[in-house]
């Protein structure tokens, strides 16, 4: 079988959703910090859809409501973000 | 197949012929099966894996593990000895740098993408764990130029996925690809750079070997092979990248773009931090037709990129000790990198040198191979230190808490160990930690007595004889 460059599978479409997440979270960081800073986030599109104090808190809240792969898992961590060079 | 391996598929070929590769077709996804699977082989020293049914990348096969275990290291290198550290090093000793050849034409230019048609998201680059924002590329070998004296370093880097034809390159000043990165930012020119994904295992040895400045990895390719590297240039920049690997992508490192970069899991085996790193822009993408692509999912030891450390370690650092200290035996990396290593010296040259055992840890963490090291255990030459039962054998019956102990504060360490109590000014700086060394040998008097004694074992004729006639008494 061939490896296909054209069209976009519905795995790959998940992967730009992802992205776009987390470039949404980048351009935000600094209030989505002063909001949930020490704080664990589940992000789906350009929002935040629950928090809580550690992951499995996070997924309980939405448990089966979306897919893993569309979905940022992840904490926020506070003061400044380090830059090595 | 016959030595020396050539390309990946030469590889692949010659680990199917020795029944060390499993093709896997049953389904897998990118959000974790790969990493699942490769834990697992990892774990239990199993085969490498080759997959191809990878859910949503149709005609793509995803390979990992290749290097994960000792047999396979050996193999890829065509070495035959137990102490490889020491042939590796006498080896290089012995040879002059080979120089790769450069070709016109070479499989991965069988498919060629350019500007707009280049998109990452269609590589099924895995995830690793569970709280990633955006894949890495994790068997990425990143190849850069010194912009004044054209010497290439390559070596492997992570890099995460963050567009169609973005990426962020981990580019920490006080390694060479950070030195290269800081004279290209004198001359105020964004850094070209190549990403191999997928090569010959000697490949993958060769850019990890802590090579000195302005010597090019490449050329260890060489001196293990006793052949010339075909390597083929770039499309969009100077770079000479392995002419038969499976994919390139060729770009340019932003010198003034960061993103920020994280949450990755590190070889310590928890997930780092954030931290704002450069963009790299891909200008091309070129690959064979059926192209391969090579994941190295790191995390919790074990891992294939924790076993591939673990022999370039114990090479530069033996290779480095022997020169200051000709009484260390042999060097192996006990846990996670070198965070842990043992050291084995001469049980002679200790008993008639009172001190040695002390200095030779301390040399081992002054050295630039130990620069990582946090715990140095030293033992006796009669133990074997790949053997973690022997280690745990000399640690528990040859060392005493209150005295064959010695912890060194303040020392250089790796910001990445989440017990560094300086954790969180994470990349600027290479680490801060302290550094204990356990001196798990036999003692000279007055504490001698009890080694004296003997250690209890079968008489050696015995166990030599029931060695060599093992199948006769119905054992494996």
């Amino acid at each position: 079988m061939m490896i296909h460059f054209k069209s976009s599978t519905p795995v790959q479409e998940n992967l730009l959703k992802r992205i776009k997440s987390r470039n949404w979270l980048e351009s935000n960081l600094k209030e989505i910090q002063e909001k949930y800073a020490e704080k664990w986030i589940a992000i789906v599109g350009e929002k935040v859809i629950a928090d809580g104090n550690n992951p499995d808190e996070v997924k309980q809240k939405i448990s089966g409501k979306f897919l893993a792969a569309e979905m940022i898992l992840i904490r926020i961590p506070t003061g400044a973000i380090s830059q090595p060079v | 197949m016959s030595y020396p391996f050539r390309s990946l598929r030469d590889w692949l070929s010659f680990l199917k012929e020795k029944g060390d590769l499993a093709e896997n077709r049953e389904k897998i996804t990118v959000g974790g099966d790969a990493f699942a699977l490769s834990r697992r082989t990892a774990t239990i020293d199993g085969p490498a894996l080759l997959h191809s049914n990878i859910d949503g990348y149709p005609g793509w096969r995803v390979y990992t593990d290749g290097l994960g275990a000792r047999r396979r290291q050996l193999w890829a290198l065509n070495i035959e000895t137990s102490k490889p550290s020491e042939f590796i090093a006498q080896k290089i000793a012995e040879s002059k740098p080979v120089k790769p050849e450069a070709v016109d034409s070479g499989p991965v230019k069988e498919i060629r993408l350019l500007g707009d048609d280049v998109d990452l998201t269609k590589l099924p680059v895995m995830f690793t764990g569970e709280y990633q924002t955006t894949p890495h590329l994790t068997a990425g070998i990143s190849y850069v130029q010194d912009p004044n004296t054209g010497w290439t370093n390559a070596g492997i880097r992570r890099f995460q996925v963050m567009g169609k034809n973005l990426l962020t390159d981990l580019v920490l000043p006080y390694q060479q690809e950070g030195v290269i990165f800081s004279r290209w930012k004198e001359k105020k020119k964004s850094m070209p750079i190549a990403i191999v994904i997928g090569a010959d295992p000697v490949v993958y040895v060769a850019c990890n070997m802590p090579a000195p400045e302005q010597f090019d990895e490449m050329d260890y390719w060489g001196i293990f092979t006793g052949e010339r590297l075909k390597v083929i240039k770039c499309e969009t920049n100077d770079i000479m990248v392995p002419a038969t690997a499976e994919i390139i992508l060729e770009g340019e490192v932003d010198l003034e773009k960061r993103m920020f970069e994280g949450p990755f899991p590190e070889m310590p085996g928890y997930y780092s931090g954030f931290r704002m790193c450069p963009a790299v822009r891909i200008n091309a993408m070129t690959m064979r037709q059926d192209a391969i692509y090579q994941d190295m999912p790191m995390g919790k030891p074990p891992s294939e990129g924790h076993s591939l450390a673990a022999l370039l370690f114990e090479v530069e650092l033996y290779r480095q000790l022997k020169a200051l200290i000709p009484a260390v035996v042999d060097v192996g990396i006990v846990s996670t990198q070198s965070l842990t290593t043992a050291i084995s010296i001469s049980k002679q040259a200790k008993l008639s040198t009172p001190g040695l055992d002390k200095r030779v840890g301390i040399a081992a963490k002054s050295i630039r191979a130990g620069a990582m090291i946090k715990n140095i255990i030293i033992v006796d030459d009669d133990i074997d230190v790949h053997n973690i039962h022997e280690i745990l054998w000399a640690f528990s019956v040859r060392f005493q808490p209150a005295k064959d102990i010695t912890i060194l504060e303040d020392m250089p360490g790796i910001f990445l160990d989440p017990s560094e109590p300086w954790v969180g000014h994470g990349g600027k700086y290479s680490g801060h930690t302290s550094v204990g060394l356990y001196m798990c040998t036999e003692k000279p008097a007055p504490y001698d007595e009890g080694f004296k004694r003997g250690v209890a074992l079968p008489r050696k004729d015995i166990l030599e004889r029931i060695g060599e006639n093992w199948a006769k008494y119905g054992l494996r």
